[in-house]
């Protein structure tokens, strides 16, 4: 990604006038004057060890919290909320109420759906779908949570997220009232269970 | 512009001057378009072109290829391919027409009309000759290379004089091209290398060396090969433009050839480069992965930090230019940078480009070519719009002047007029009492009045002793009295005596002052007409004055209000890029900081959990 911005900077077809002047950007110290890249001496550096610091839980999650929320970039967004996630995964234990709160599903349940929308061919798409309807069954919206397993299962029939979703799917039919629907889907289950 | 043109076309072909006026405005054209003044080179051929001929004419044939170029620095290609036809029909010399021809094809260029450009130098190119020649064939590579005929463009550039900067110039956008098509690098790098090899040892053929190294390393780490992208970056020069881009790659190839530390110790050196530029805020977040992967942890969660502040402090600087873009405009941007820049100069020598944020970034748009094109047009104008004020200024002045003394002559005039009328009305009074004595004393018979003064005041002086005598007639003895009033007697005898013998010498005397007073009174007269006359002139004169002035400053004013409509079109659409340039920094620096913002809770992240659940993480690792 970087390198592909620098190439785009360097790949500017060359005009008949090249730069216009360069002073006031480039300061080079009198050592360095008239050498090339390689002849500059590198900078001292100390690889010596250094004690990192501790920083609480409750500290990280806030900076997670403060990313989730503020980033203006969704890669950000999405690698924070999946690392809160698996963090309130780890420490269900010692914090039972969780991590996340409802601000949070909400702006999940946004980047997920903009994520699978700006890349529709991301080998990822069946987690980030699975991760969609999970924050919107936290957010009370079942049936769009239903929704959207199905799509997964329908987009990505070998996911390893797949079996999991048809049983979510089946639990959810069941608790609908819609049982010829819930036994398709459990059988769906076991016949998953049974290839594996 | 279009004045100029039809200027020029009109000129009559018959009529032959000499070429002296041509010479001097060829000479003023010449340093307004070497100080880099393309509007002020197409202004002075507009306004002060000398109606001569293309023949037996070198200057005017020249002030044309000035015009010409101008036109394309302007980019007022149209323009400059009627010029440029018009040349090629009216001028007589090959080497004129040669000009004309080249010129026409780097209009065609700019108007990216490349098959017309390859037909147009195909059936030019055998006028041609030397760099003329070199530049043309440069010309058709690229209009091959623009029209993805790479086979026929590296057959026409290896027609280029061997040492021309055309050649290099040629395979370094052949070289892009390849690059840009080609998954495999190898063809671009021979190109490039080519390039590079060609560009020769002038300050534009570095840059042009400096830019193919860097683009040929950067394919190589594309390709995963780090010793040749190593090899390409570590010969761009330490003060080129792109050296923190080649710095970076420098870095990423040790970082690829596993040798970490070294490319920490590599990127350190791109920290002191202005954020602005490619290259420098990449080496602030490598620097603390590599020390990730060499699990220096502490060391990474300082470099964090310090790429964090770094980037916070750029977006915090690159709002606020961006606020003082919005509010006052580019035009002002540029105002205050040159101000800035004169004054820190000595500060640029020893420490950091990134403290003075405002110059950083003009001087980054000043490298770009075409925004370089725009500023200097834009300051061009705002110089003439200046110059214009200036004379407006002056011309006020000078109305103001006139005004001052029209009204003060007036008023001198009527003064003069008015004491001088006075001065007449006395005159003529005096004189008609005069005439009225005269007439007087002829009907009384008394020439006394109009006598001498001398026996006017001895007559009165005897009529007070006549007095005397007769209020001491009880007093004095009477002989005494009798023998004075004999002797008064006498004596007024003696002035009647004199009286009359004096009478015609008085009467002519008296005739000749009344003829001096109607002399003068005619002369006065003929002074206060012509003094009237010259007053009615002075006012005619001073009007036409003012009017020729107020005309002036009418047009001035209409050419001061376009130059201003345009400078702030020109102001506002320069602003816009400006912004929009400075909102994708904004952008990028944003994305740095919240990325590395991320990895720095990532790595916060790791350490806690070592610490607090190290059995869960094994637990949960799959």
């Amino acid at each position: 990604m970087i390198r592909r911005l620098i190439l785009t900077v360097l790949l500017t077809a060359c005009s008949l006038s090249l730069a216009a002047t360069k002073d006031g950007l480039i300061v080079l110290d009198d050592s360095e004057k008239g050498k090339t890249i390689g002849q500059l001496k590198p900078a001292y550096v100390d690889f010596g060890y250094r004690k990192s610091p501790r920083v609480p839980m409750n500290e990280i999650v806030a900076r997670y919290r403060q990313l989730i929320l503020n980033a203006p970039d969704l890669e950000v967004r999405i690698k924070a909320l999946h690392r809160l996630l698996n963090l309130e995964a780890l420490f269900a234990e010692q914090s039972p109420d969780g991590f996340m709160d409802e601000s949070l599903w909400k702006v999940a349940a946004d980047a997920y759906k903009r994520w699978l929308d700006a890349y529709p061919s991301d080998p990822d798409r069946d987690m980030y779908r699975y991760q969609l309807a999970r924050a919107l069954d936290m957010l009370g919206k079942p049936a769009e949570a239903r929704r959207q397993l199905q799509q997964l299962v329908a987009e990505s029939p070998r996911s390893p997220l797949a079996t999991e979703s048809w049983f979510r799917i089946a639990e959810r039919l069941y608790s609908e009232g819609k049982w010829g629907e819930a036994e398709r889907a459990y059988r769906s289950v076991l016949r998953a269970k049974d290839d594996n | 512009m279009r004045r100029l043109i039809l200027l020029l076309l009109c000129l009559p072909v018959w009529c032959a001057q000499a070429d002296e006026p041509d010479m001097l405005l060829y000479g003023q054209a010449r340093f307004a378009a070497l100080t880099e003044r393309p509007l002020e080179v197409l202004t002075l051929l507009e306004n002060d072109h000398t109606g001569a001929t293309h023949i037996d004419n070198d200057f005017h044939n020249e002030d044309h290829v000035l015009a010409i170029e101008a036109s394309l620095r302007l980019g007022l290609a149209d323009q400059a391919i009627e010029l440029a036809d018009h040349l090629l029909f009216t001028a007589r010399k090959e080497s004129h027409k040669s000009k004309a021809r080249l010129l026409k094809a780097r209009a065609l260029a700019q108007q990216k009309r490349f098959d017309e450009l390859v037909r147009w130098l195909e059936k030019s190119l055998s006028h041609l000759k030397g760099d003329m020649r070199d530049e043309a064939w440069f010309l058709v590579g690229r209009g091959y290379t623009e029209t993805k005929r790479l086979a026929d463009a590296a057959r026409a550039l290896s027609r280029i004089s061997k040492g021309s900067i055309w050649a290099a110039y040629g395979y370094y956008n052949l070289a892009l091209k390849y690059a840009q098509d080609d998954p495999d690098p190898s063809r671009a790098w021979v190109a490039l290398r080519v390039a590079a090899a060609l560009a020769g040892d002038t300050r534009e053929g570095q840059a042009l060396r400096d830019r193919a190294l860097t683009v040929a390393g950067n394919l190589a780490l594309e390709v995963q090969d780090p010793e040749k992208a190593a090899q390409f970056v570590k010969a761009v020069r330490a003060d080129a433009m792109e050296a923190p881009s080649a710095i970076y790659l420098y870095g990423m190839s040790e970082a690829q050839a596993g040798r970490l530390r070294t490319a920490v110790r590599t990127w350190h050196r791109a920290k002191k480069y202005a954020l602005y530029m490619p290259g420098v805020a990449e080496t602030f977040q490598s620097i603390a992965w590599a020390y990730v992967q060499e699990n220096l942890k502490g060391s990474a969660i300082d470099a964090y930090l310090e790429a964090i502040s770094v980037y916070e402090k750029e977006q915090q600087q690159t709002r606020q230019l961006l606020d003082e873009l919005r509010q006052k405009g580019f035009l002002e941007l540029v105002r205050a940078a040159r101000a800035e820049q004169k004054s820190t100069d000595w500060f640029l020598n020893t420490e950091l480009v990134n403290n003075t944020p405002r110059v950083m970034f003009v001087n980054a748009l000043m490298t770009d070519a075409g925004f370089f094109g725009q500023v200097t047009e834009l300051l061009q104008i705002r110089d003439m719009a200046s110059s214009l004020e200036a004379n407006r200024r002056k011309l006020a002045i000078l109305e103001d002047a006139y005004r001052r003394a029209s009204g003060g002559s007036t008023r001198q005039a009527v003064n003069k007029i008015d004491r001088l009328e006075q001065r007449l009305g006395q005159l003529i009074a005096r004189r008609n009492d005069l005439v009225g004595a005269y007439k007087e004393a002829l009907a009384a018979n008394d020439f006394a009045r109009i006598g001498s003064e001398s026996l006017l005041k001895a007559r009165k002086r005897l009529d007070a002793v006549v007095a005397e005598l007769k209020r001491l007639k009880g007093v004095l003895p009477g002989p005494t009295y009798r023998e004075l009033s004999r002797r008064a007697i006498r004596l007024r005898g003696r002035l009647v005596w004199e009286d009359m013998a004096g009478m015609d010498e008085s009467r002519q005397s008296f005739a000749d002052r009344i003829k001096v007073l109607d002399g003068l009174i005619a002369s006065m007269r003929d002074s206060i007409s012509r003094l009237r006359e010259r007053a009615r002139n002075g006012r005619v004169h001073f009007a036409e004055r003012m009017q020729q002035i107020q005309r002036m400053r009418a047009r001035a004013d209409a050419t001061g209000d376009r130059l201003q409509r345009v400078l702030k079109t020109m102001d506002q659409a320069m602003t816009t890029e400006a912004i929009n340039r400075l909102e994708q920094h904004l952008d990028r620096m944003a994305r740095f900081h919240v990325r590395s913002q991320l990895a720095l809770v990532n790595l916060y992240d790791a350490l806690a959990v070592a610490e607090y659940a190290p059995e869960r993480v094994r637990e949960n690792q799959r």
